[in-house]
């Protein structure tokens, strides 16, 4: 059945209102459009942003354990009379040592004590490296020589525990 | 169609990218663990053995000494130092390496390193250990070197002296004066007798030769009026054809003294109490050796009379080895007296060891000691109010 739209009594309410529908719904897929567009360059901008932080993270967290593949520091020798040791390093990477001591072997290990202040053994050096005034402990032979570094890269002076966390460490027993 | 191509943007610009990048750090790690673990091996694999060989050089001008490696391990083995450990200081000769020049060792090959420098004038034990290249470290077996030579090979023979019949607490000495070019290591040694009529015998390392061999006591040579033998000090003896000397001393003979026996008691005790005596000996110092008291013996030689207890002695042994010149409480002894009868207030005991045959054992030459004897009289008194 075919509506009879001449028959309303005001002409002009009918051709005004067939020119505000229209507008409308341009206005609408505009807002729609715009609105997409913003949240999606949001949504977008957020992945980059948590993405690039992840990879930044992962790079760290990857970059200290090939580090630590990478290392590889031996004890020479030793010198009980003056308490100096010599290290070499054989690994790929340099290391900074942060500890030193001689110990009695019927004894624990004192751990790390922080009492070489990062000396750094390269890689690249063909002749060993005296380590000074290493901590002695009083007791009985045979003595443990224990010597714990870090990855050069990976030493931080001013914050020891972090120095700590990536420890790795070598042994030589003394009779 | 706009959301899905950010969508679309977004997974191709941020999570493969993620993933390929997890993927090749991953890889990287992967990469490192098995190269680490390839060298890993490789180091296990390595097998280095240090043998130590030298000549005495005797007559010659300087010894020769060198460090043979041997690899006996199917790779290269690349020795990057090696150094001289002084065992009984427990640190490197010289605070310096041995050898700091690199040496390939190729696999079943011995190359032969001299360390003359290193071991010249140098006394005592000594360790080489080998650096490898790739961190391994490799030790010789100890040997001994006496001013930069080994002993083992500068001393292939053996002379043996003897001295018999040492007077205990003299102090023997052997002197060794090699003659010509023969040399021998130590030279001299001594010893102190610690028993009567002591034996010893000690070994010397020589090489082939003559040699003057002297014996002193006290560090005065020893007379041949008191050797049996040989007749002449000092001795010469030759070497290989004899290797050993023996002095033998005139043995001193032993004669036991007499012990001094003593009675400690107090001088005064109640009547019914019960009191303490000790018995001391004194062994003179003229005598020759250490006697060991027999304590039943003494005991059996008490005798008591007077005012005490039947059956209340009882006695524990001291000390059981007498020493000339010493002092020594050989018993304590415990006693009760009797309870007075009658009116009587005062009362006495009489305690006597009698003189004893064998108070003591001679621990060297097993003869027996004798003692004297004493005697001690204790007063026993009333007690008041009885």
């Amino acid at each position: 059945m075919e509506r009879d739209l001449t028959a309303h009594p005001n002409p002009s309410y009918r051709r005004g209102h067939r020119r505000m529908r229209g507008d409308t719904v341009i206005l609408a897929e505009i807002l729609l459009f715009a609105g997409v567009v913003t949240v999606g360059l949001a949504l977008w901008g957020l992945s980059l942003g948590y993405v690039t932080s992840q990879s930044t993270k992962l790079a760290q967290d990857y970059d200290k354990l090939v580090s630590q593949q990478r290392s590889f520091f031996i004890i020479e020798a030793a010198s009980l009379q003056s308490n100096a040791v010599w290290v070499s390093n054989h690994g790929l990477n340099d290391v900074a040592v942060i500890s030193c001591t001689i110990y009695p072997k019927t004894t624990p290990s004192p751990g790390i004590r922080h009492n070489v202040a990062g000396v750094i053994v390269r890689a690249s050096d063909n002749t060993p490296t005296v380590l000074t005034g290493c901590e002695r402990f009083p007791g009985p032979p045979p003595y443990v020589v224990e010597v714990w570094y870090i990855p050069a890269h990976l030493y931080n002076p001013q914050d020891p525990a972090s120095n700590s966390m990536y420890a790795l460490v070598a042994r030589y027993e003394k009779g | 169609m706009v959301g899905m191509a950010i969508i679309l943007a977004i997974f191709f610009t941020t999570l493969i990218p993620l993933y390929v990048y997890m993927s090749s750090l991953y890889g990287l790690l992967s990469n490192e663990t098995n190269s680490r673990r390839i060298r890993d091996v490789d180091r296990e694999t390595e097998d280095l053995k240090l043998f130590v060989e030298g000549r005495s050089g005797i007559g010659q001008g300087s010894p020769s000494i060198s460090v043979v490696l041997k690899n006996t391990s199917p790779l290269l083995i690349r020795v990057e130092r090696i150094w001289m450990m002084n065992v009984a200081a427990g640190s490197p000769v010289g605070d310096t390496p041995c050898v700091n020049t690199i040496v390939d060792v190729p696999p079943g090959w011995n190359i032969t390193v001299q360390v003359n420098d290193c071991t010249r004038g140098f006394t005592g034990r000594v360790q080489f250990i080998a650096v490898t290249g790739r961190g391994r470290l490799f030790s010789s077996a100890p040997i001994d070197l006496f001013q930069g030579r080994i002993i083992a090979g500068l001393f292939p023979y053996t002379l043996t002296v003897s001295v018999i019949n040492m007077k205990r607490g003299n102090e023997y000495t052997i002197d060794i004066q090699p003659q010509g070019d023969a040399d021998i290591h130590p030279r001299s040694i001594t010893y102190k007798a610690t028993a009567s009529n002591e034996n010893i015998s000690l070994s010397f390392g020589t090489t082939a030769g003559t040699f003057r061999v002297y014996l002193k006591e006290n560090g005065v040579l020893v007379s041949t009026a008191r050797l049996i033998a040989p007749p002449t000090n000092p001795v010469d003896v030759t070497l290989p054809d004899y290797w050993n000397v023996v002095f033998i001393l005139r043995r001193v003979e032993i004669l036991p003294v007499t012990i001094d026996l003593e009675i400690f008691a107090p001088s005064r005790v109640l009547e019914g109490e019960s009191f303490q005596f000790q018995i001391f000996l004194s062994l003179p110092p003229q005598a020759g050796e250490d006697v060991r008291i027999n304590h039943d013996r003494i005991i059996q030689a008490i005798s008591l009379s007077g005012d005490y207890e039947q059956n209340t002695l009882k006695c524990l042994p001291v000390e059981d080895t007498l020493s000339p010149g010493s002092t020594k409480t050989a018993l304590i002894c415990s006693l009760t007296a009797a309870e007075l009868t009658g009116n009587r207030n005062f009362g006495s005991i009489t305690i006597t060891v009698g003189p004893i045959q064998d108070c003591g054992t001679g621990e060297g030459s097993g003869l027996p000691y004798s003692s004297d004897q004493d005697s001690t009289i204790i007063d026993v008194k009333r007690q008041r109010g009885r």
